[in-house]
């Protein structure tokens, strides 16, 4: 996948090398191990440790201008004072470019480079990292965005990292126009880019099609979305004694829709109270969900989400109690970002109600 | 999807109830979906999992 640095290249690179900052883990930057992992921010100029591979790989086309090292204790610890400090010394060397890492499957390393990456990013620097794809500093919402190569677990991987890493930010440096993540090798970030195509759809949609009938590889267009995996609940242990809460991503709400949810794409979930309701009538309750015929539902808002019913299996002892509030989502088009965050925050709600279990309907 | 429990609803404009059954019988079929809900909840599952309702208006 690697481009060679063309003649023209070389010339250009001598008169004008990429400026580089690059970000390292106390490890990493020879400080020393984990009774070191404290140590705070501090910058040195020029290549330190993997640096040297990255600035083989550039023949001179860029250059390690400073390198950061941070514990990463420190990073994990003091994320605001660290962050203040990789801001100063961006500020001060004004890179092309900054790179974290590589930090493979390291997760106080991982949050260190993606912290740094942020930095970058904010401060309008390109900035890349490379890590396993497992590590988990990439499960926090806050590093989603950002451009991260994959990597192995371990640091065996780091004469296959190097090079892509390299070739990268070197394109970032030279404000390149990045290709799409199959393109160009990094982890897809679930963006995409409108772009000209000579051919129709219709026409690139046959031409995959007999590839794949003839058995050569094609690839899709369309990126299939890989939802999260939860690890299911344990059972609830004494029915007779626990709190439901129903949940719904139907759209049903107090008639007159007063908070605005949206119809589609939604951006926001609420809680309404089911104190002491026998069922929803469609006089104070009403779809406004934008993805299903809504006639039914208008007509009877139990038929989505069966208050009615639960009340009537409280009465009979089936289980302890109906919880008060009942959770309301628009689930038609709505980014899978949001939908994570509903999630977090109902179930956080959720819990600190004392909810033993929940009855989510979906329509 | 992956929902770890999942009790088969009816359709999606009435995932748990179904209309075409006489309007006396309406409740019944939520009841029994309701019913089976609370059920599954006791169950262990590993993963996705998706359980039916025995009742002959939950189809």
């Amino acid at each position: 996948m690697r481009d060679d640095v063309s003649p023209n290249e070389t010339a250009r690179s001598l008169r004008t090398p990429i400026r580089v900052v690059h970000y390292l883990n106390q490890f990493f930057g020879g400080i020393g191990g984990e009774e070191h992992a404290d140590r705070a921010v501090e910058v040195r100029e020029g290549v330190v440790g993997p640096g040297r591979a990255l600035d083989a790989e550039w023949r001179g086309a860029a250059v390690i201008v400073a390198t950061i090292i941070a514990g990463d204790n420190h990073v994990a610890t003091w994320p605001a004072e660290a962050e203040r400090a990789i801001r100063s010394a961006l500020e001060a060397y004004r890179p092309d470019v900054l790179v974290a890492g590589p930090a493979f499957n390291a997760g106080r390393y991982g949050l260190g480079c993606c912290a740094a990456c942020r930095v970058g990013t904010i401060l309008g620097i390109p900035s890349i990292t490379a890590m396993s794809p497992e590590n988990p500093a990439l499960a926090m919402h806050e590093n989603r965005g950002l451009l991260v190569l994959p990597t192995t677990d371990t640091a065996i991987g780091m004469r296959a990292a190097v090079p892509a890493l390299a070739r990268l930010a070197l394109k970032l440096g030279r404000r390149e126009p990045i290709g799409s993540a199959a393109d160009e090798g990094f982890l897809p970030r679930g963006l995409r880019r409108d772009v000209m195509h000579e051919q129709t759809g219709a026409e690139r949609a046959i031409a995959l099609l007999k590839r794949k009938l003839a058995g050569q590889p094609y690839r899709s267009e369309m990126g299939v979305e890989v939802f999260d995996g939860v690890a299911p609940a344990a059972p609830v242990r004494n029915m007779d004694a626990a709190r439901i809460a129903l949940v719904t991503t139907g759209g049903i709400v107090p008639r007159g829709n007063p908070d605005r949810l949206r119809e589609y794409n939604s951006i926001a979930w609420r809680a309404y109270s089911i104190a002491g309701l026998s069922d929803l009538t469609p006089e104070a309750w009403e779809p406004i969900h934008g993805g299903y015929d809504a006639t039914f539902a208008r007509a009877d808002p139990d038929r989505v989400v069966p208050v009615d019913a639960l009340r009537a299996l409280e009465r009979e002892g089936a289980f302890g109690a109906l919880d008060d509030r009942m959770y309301v989502m628009v689930g038609v088009g709505t980014a899978v970002g949001n939908a994570r965050r509903f999630g977090t925050e109902i179930a956080r709600d959720l819990r600190e109600r004392g909810v033993d279990g929940v009855i989510l309907t979906a329509t | 999807m992956r929902a770890n429990r999942i009790v088969a609803g009816v359709r999606i404009p009435h995932p748990v109830s179904n209309p075409t059954v006489a309007p006396e019988k309406e409740l019944g079929v939520r009841t029994a979906v309701a019913r089976r809900a609370l059920e599954v909840l006791t169950l262990p599952v590993d993963g996705p999992t998706v359980f039916t309702v025995d009742h002959p208006g939950a189809r």
